[in-house]
Parts: structure tokens; sequence; C-alpha cells
């Protein structure tokens, strides 16, 4: 007989009861149902016991942080909720941050600006849409608003920079005139030169000696000291002391410009052919006793000039200045010929003073004419040391470029009210708000702008103890 | 089928609620003053949506445990498993920003997700398309947890047949048709020669038999699939029965092809539970994973809104 498979054969093959009884396939799949929930759970639980409660963060926090990261509690104190959101008085423990301006209307929690559990990132850095939380539509709690109230960031409604705007002129009161020292017949200590930007304009810090000044490096500081010798003769009551002025590393803005510095090698303050020492810089009264101190020594010293004319050593100078503005020749004249030697000495002390104050001095500083007897005042030198007092700038970052190219006009600025401050336009050339994803610098808020006004900051009593810190509770 | 028509409604509804909630999100990853955060309460509600989803779908397994309890029809529910399932990812996904974690906990759990997610999709194709090929393949599909016991039927079946075989070519009367049974009466010797049986008896062959029954065909239809058995190979089994055949005298044809039929049949069978492994394989880790899915879920819902 043929082998016949027929409905009931089959049917007779199967166990009815199979299913009561867990087939391999199925015993796997509840085993494992069981044992990796357990697993997952026994990974928390272990955690637990170890008192690890980094698994539950929302990520590794910053690198400031980091001490803090496994003592969760010290940010996240848990108050009479549930929660234990971190509040703005677990920063304030630490930060004694101060707020942005006394008239602002809304105060925004620290966490809503800066993102903690974001990884090594520096939590300054803030989104623009913190600030324009409040910038995109500004309000002042009382008075008037000297800010643009519209401003959502630098490519979208950021205004000009002040200085730039109709009207405004460069408020300094020293006379420079950038496109007569740039050109190449500017006459220099020895001779002609042509003067770069740097020559006068460095980052504070950079540890070189100014050509124009009489600065000598020492050398055998670890840390190269540049010591302006103009600087330290000027202050000679000081000289005992450590040096005032110390450079050590480039810094974010440019050294603020002094005579002694600058000024010094090309526009000397020599008040007498006859006498080496230049005069002093900086208070009228004692450049006058100086003066007269070393007229007097001179006479005392070589007597026999009281018998020569008064323009005695006069003769190179006049010849040097011939073509200037104010030639020397121009205020070498007195009304009388010396008889004494009193009065020699009283006439080349007038002559000094003359050069001085009418033709020296005036070369760049605006003067007040007072009795004719009296020393006249110059107007105190006013030099911005920055433009925009509300955000800041990092030459030292900008080092790779040219000054020209965002100066772009200096070499013809001619007065001293030219404002020759970049625009935001060249700003906006290299940096903007999507940043590196443009292939560009990063163009956001906090690149310029800082929230906290840090000079405002009061000191604070620390609280935490090292066992505090380190504990993981 | 799995899906089929039936599952528009739900495929409507899913695309409506993931259009919805994409709407949602990409104002609000936009403009949000800290970006898209788990944290946020926008966040939270996309993290509570998605959870919601995923428990519904984990309640698929509980419903399963207890089919008597009406709540609802079971295609429903599995329905509701796949689509709200499918759904709860972007929805997690809009949850966490589309970060994958920072944190073990987070990290952990987002893999877990993933994991269960891609099971879950590559589950729904292969039961799309395996129960087909079982169709078309394996005719002879019987029940896969009785399928050792059924291979074991059909040892003793072919046992049964092979010795019937052997005995049929070794000269057993029983085995003989009423034609062999007269000549066989009439057989004798002349001469001294003894004539050929009548029976056909061929003890040789009937060792052959014996020898391939034992050492190839039980050891295979007692074994866990084919491996390294010629009787695995459709072409090479009925190439050796033919061979068979040759040497077998017709009338006990019937009974190769029965052995040839129970190989075939143990083919089938292997076939039924390679492809039934694969057909439910994936659910050794859909399953476990998603229960402790749902357990770490858990714990991080709880842990995060304190935090």
């Amino acid at each position: 007989m043929p082998r016949v498979r027929t409905a009931k054969k089959l049917a007779k093959r199967i166990n009815l009861q199979y299913f009561k009884e867990l087939h391999g396939f199925r015993r796997w799949r509840l085993w494992l149902s069981i044992a990796i929930p357990l697993l997952a759970g026994g990974w928390l639980l272990a955690e637990k016991v170890q008192g690890n409660r980094l698994v539950y963060s929302g990520g590794p926090v910053s690198s400031a942080h980091a001490v803090l990261g496994p003592n969760c509690n010290l940010c996240h104190v848990r108050g009479a909720s549930y929660s234990a959101k971190v509040e703005d008085k677990a920063c304030l423990a630490c930060h004694n941050a101060p707020v942005h301006q006394a008239r602002q209307t809304f105060t925004p929690a620290c966490s809503s600006c800066h993102l903690e559990h974001k990884g090594a990132v520096r939590m300054a850095v803030t989104k623009d849409a913190a600030c324009g939380q409040c910038h995109s539509d500004l309000h002042v709690k009382s008075g008037e608003m000297h800010y643009d109230p519209h401003v959502t960031g630098l490519d979208n409604k950021h205004p000009q920079f002040p200085p730039l705007r109709q009207g405004y002129k460069d408020p300094g009161t020293i006379n420079l005139n950038h496109h007569a020292h740039m050109q190449p017949t500017v006459r220099g200590p020895n001779g002609q030169v042509q003067m770069q930007c740097s020559d006068c304009h460095r980052p504070t810090g950079t540890n070189q000696p100014w050509p124009y000044s009489l600065a000598v490096v020492q050398p055998v500081s670890p840390k190269p000291v540049v010591l302006p010798a103009a600087e330290t003769q000027q202050q000679n009551e000081c000289e005992c002391s450590a040096p005032k002025f110390t450079e050590t590393f480039a810094g974010p803005y440019m050294a603020p410009i002094k005579y002694v510095n600058q000024c010094a090698a090309c526009h000397t303050l020599q008040f007498d052919p006859l006498i080496a020492d230049p005069a002093p810089h900086g208070d009228a009264a004692k450049t006058r006793i100086f003066v007269e101190e070393k007229i007097k020594q001179l006479v005392k010293d070589r007597p026999e000039l009281i018998h020569q004319p008064i323009t005695t050593g006069y003769k190179e100078q006049m010849e040097a200045t011939r073509n200037f503005l104010r030639p020397t020749r121009d205020y070498l004249t007195l009304p009388t010929q010396p008889t004494t030697p009193q009065n020699w000495v009283q006439q080349r002390i007038e002559l000094a003073e003359r050069l001085l104050w009418k033709k020296d001095c005036k070369v760049c500083h605006e003067q007040t004419t007072g009795e004719p007897d009296t020393i006249p005042t110059s107007v105190k030198a006013v030099i911005p040391a920055r433009w925009l007092p509300n955000a800041d700038f990092d030459h030292q970052a900008h080092r790779m470029m040219t000054c020209e190219s965002c100066h772009s006009h200096i070499s013809e600025s001619k007065l001293t009210s030219d404002v020759n401050l970049p625009g935001i336009e060249t700003c906006r050339r290299c940096h903007k708000e999507q940043g590196a994803m443009k292939h560009a610098a990063v163009g956001r808020c906090y690149e310029c702008h800082s929230y906290h006004d840090w000079r405002k900051e009061q000191p604070l009593k620390g609280k935490f103890d090292l066992t505090t810190l380190t504990s993981k509770k | 089928m799995l899906i089929d028509s039936t599952h528009r409604p739900w495929i409507i509804a899913t695309v409506v609620a993931l259009v919805l909630g994409t709407a949602f999100y990409i104002p609000y990853a936009l403009f949000s003053l800290k970006g898209p955060q788990g944290g946020s309460a926008t966040g939270i509600i996309y993290g509570s949506i998605g959870s919601a989803m995923m428990l519904f779908a984990g309640l698929l397994g509980v419903r399963k445990k207890f089919p008597v309890v009406r709540v609802g029809r079971a295609t429903t529910w599995m329905r509701g498993h796949i689509w709200l399932g499918l759904l709860s990812f972007p929805y997690i996904l809009f949850h966490s920003g589309f970060s994958l974690g920072t944190a073990p906990l987070t990290r952990t759990l987002m893999v877990l997700f993933i994991i269960v997610v891609a099971s879950g999709i590559v589950g729904a194709v292969l039961q799309e398309c395996i129960p087909r090929t079982i169709t078309s393949r394996v005719p002879l599909e019987t029940v896969y947890e009785q399928i050792d016991s059924v291979c074991k039927q059909l040892d003793e079946e072919a046992t049964t047949i092979a010795g019937e075989l052997c005995a049929a070519l070794e000269g057993n009367l029983e085995y003989a048709n009423q034609v062999q049974r007269s000549e066989a009466a009439a057989a004798g010797t002349m001469g001294g020669l003894t004539f050929a049986s009548a029976l056909n008896a061929d003890e040789e062959f009937a060792g052959t038999i014996r020898s391939f029954f034992e050492n190839e065909m039980r050891p295979y239809l007692l074994q866990d699939g084919g491996r390294g058995r010629v009787l695995a190979d459709k072409d090479r089994t009925s190439a050796m029965f033919q061979q068979f055949r040759i040497l077998c005298p017709e009338d006990l044809w019937p009974r190769l092809n029965d052995l040839e039929n129970i190989c075939e049949e143990k083919r089938q069978l292997d076939r039924q539970r390679l492809l039934h492994r694969i057909l439910h394989g994936w659910l050794l880790v859909h399953i476990p994973v998603s229960y402790a899915l749902l357990l770490l879920g858990a714990v991080h819902a709880v842990i995060a809104l304190r935090y």
C-alpha cells in the first residue's frame, strides 16, 4: 500500500496539548524578556550602589563645572516640591554676576541663556535668541532709551556703530594728521622714514620697544619687560619703585598713545640747541623750572656765552626747520639785546619758552593763551581709548590682517576729527551669524557683547569646602 | 498579508500625526531660546506623546496574554502596535531634538529604541513576505512546535517501510503478490542449478537499502535540519532513489516512492523550521529589548522631570 497523507492521519500526528508547554523558541523569548530588563535594572541599581548619578545626567557638564560633576546637589537643590531644577541662587552662590542694565525690564534666569550639560563648551557662548528676548523689542523701565530697540543679530538690523553715525566727530584734542605721518618724506630721528601703523599702534603688551621712543629692553628678565626710558625719566620720583609700566603679553586693545612712547623721538622738546636734555613733557610748571635750571647751569658752566649773541647755537636748528610750518627763525626775534648776564639768561629762557609754548607744544596741542607772562595752558589731551564701550574687540585676534584692510581710509585722513573706526559692514564681511556653517567667523552677539557688567562684580565669599565639592551626594 | 488595505486609516492617521508633529517642531527648533530640548515644555509634550505611543505598543503583549478579554480586536491592537510604534520614533526624536543622547541613560535609551524600532520594521517586513513563502514552498507545513515530534513519526513510518522493503527484497512471501506466489511454488532446481526466485529476492540490494536507511536516512530524519546530509538536497535525493529503482523490482517501487516522499516531507519541515526562525527570530530581540526600554524609559521620565 502506498503511503497516503490524509487530513485525519496528519491531525493524529499533532499533540493537541502542545501549547501547554513552552517550546524552545518561546522559552528563549520568555527568559530573554526577563533577563534583559533585569540586566537594565541591575545596571541602574549598580550605579546607585556606587553613588554614581551621572548615569541620569542630561549630558556632560562644562569644563568649568566639571569638578562639580558628580555632586548634582550642589546645583540641583531640591526645594519643597519634587523638582530639583537649577535656580539662579545656585549660580549666584559662585558667580556674583552683575545685572545687565539697571533699567532693564526683564531679567532672564541664568539657565535660560547659559546652557549646562552640553559638554565642554564655554557657557558664556549664548544664543542670539537669548539677547533677542529683550533687544528684539527693547523697553526700559524709565527714562530715555539710547539704544536701537530692534536688534536681533549682526546680520539682522544691527545698527551702525555710534561713532560712525552722521554728525559724530573724533573728540580727540591732539592734532594728528595720519596722512602726513604715512608719507615717505617724514623726517625721523635719524633721517627720512616710512612709518608703519604698528610704529605707533600696537596691542597692549606687545613686547617690543617703540621705534620712536627711547625704550630699552631688559634681556635678563624671563619675561622681557619694556621700560620706556623717557617715562621713567619723566617720573623721577618713582624710579626707586618697581616699573609702573610693564608689558608682558599682547592684549585686545591698542596701547594708549603716549608722547614718550610714540612721539618723543621725532617731536623732541629740545628747548635750547646748547642743552642736550629735552624738556620734560606734561606739567608746564615743572617744564619751566627745568628750563630755567638748565639755562642757569649752562651759563654757569660756560660763562663766555653771555658775551655772544642771544641766538647762539640756533643756526643749525633754523636751517633744519626752514621748510616747517613753524620754522624756528620765526620765534627768535627779541626786542632788546642782553646787557647783563642776568638779562642774557632771562632772555635765553624767554627764547626757549617761546619755542616750547608757541612752536613745539602747538604742533600737537591746542592752547589757551592767558596773560603774557603766564604759562599757556594746553587743552587736556583726549584720545579715546575705546570707541565702543558697550562692545569688546580684540586686535590680537585680528593680527593676521593688514591694518588698512579694515581702517581703509586711514592714509587719507588729515584731520583729528576724522573717525577712522571701521564700520559694521566691514565686520560683516567676515563675521556672520551662522559662523562656520557659512565658512565665516562667528557673528553671534556674545562675540562682541557681554551681558554682565563685570566691572560691577562684588566680592564673593565662598561657601563650599573640599569635602563638599568632591563628595558624591 | 500583514499590511493590507485595512491599514489605510492607520496609515493616513500616522502620516497626519507625523506632519503635525513636524509642523510644530520646525518653529520650535528654530525659535526656542535653548533649542529643542527634552526638558522644555514642548520637549516634554513630545516625549509624553511618544512614550504613550510606546506604552500602547507595549500593551500588545499584555493583550495577547489575555486573549479572552474583549478590549478591542486583536487585529486592531496589532495595527495600533505597528503604526503607533512607528510614529513614536519621530516623536521621541522631536523630544530629544534629534540628539542620540549625551548621558549614559539617555544614550542607552536611544540605542534600545533604535533596536526596537529597527527590529520591529524588520519583523513587519518578514511578516509580510515569509508567510507567503511558507505557503508556496512548504505545502506539507505542520505546527512548528510539533516538527520534532512529526520527524520522529516520520522516522517510525520510514523504519516500517524500509523494513517491509528489505523483507520483500529478501523473499518474504508475505510481501509477494499472487503471480509471484504461484511462480515461487513452481520454482526448484534443474541440473544442480537453482533458478532465480520468482519473488525476485535480492539480498544484496536489501543490504544496500538497509545500510542506506540506517546510515543516511534515519540520521537525516532525526537531526535538526539537513546540514551535511545528501538527502537535504532534493536533486541528489531524486537521483539516488532513481538508482534504487533501477536495482529494485518494479512492484517494490511504491515503497521506494514512500521513502522518497518522507525525505521530501522532512526537507519541507526543515525549510519550515528555518523560515519560522526567520519569521519569529526578530522577536527574541524586539520583545525583551522593548521591556528594557519601557523600564528605563520610566526611570528616565521620573528622573528627568525632577532635574
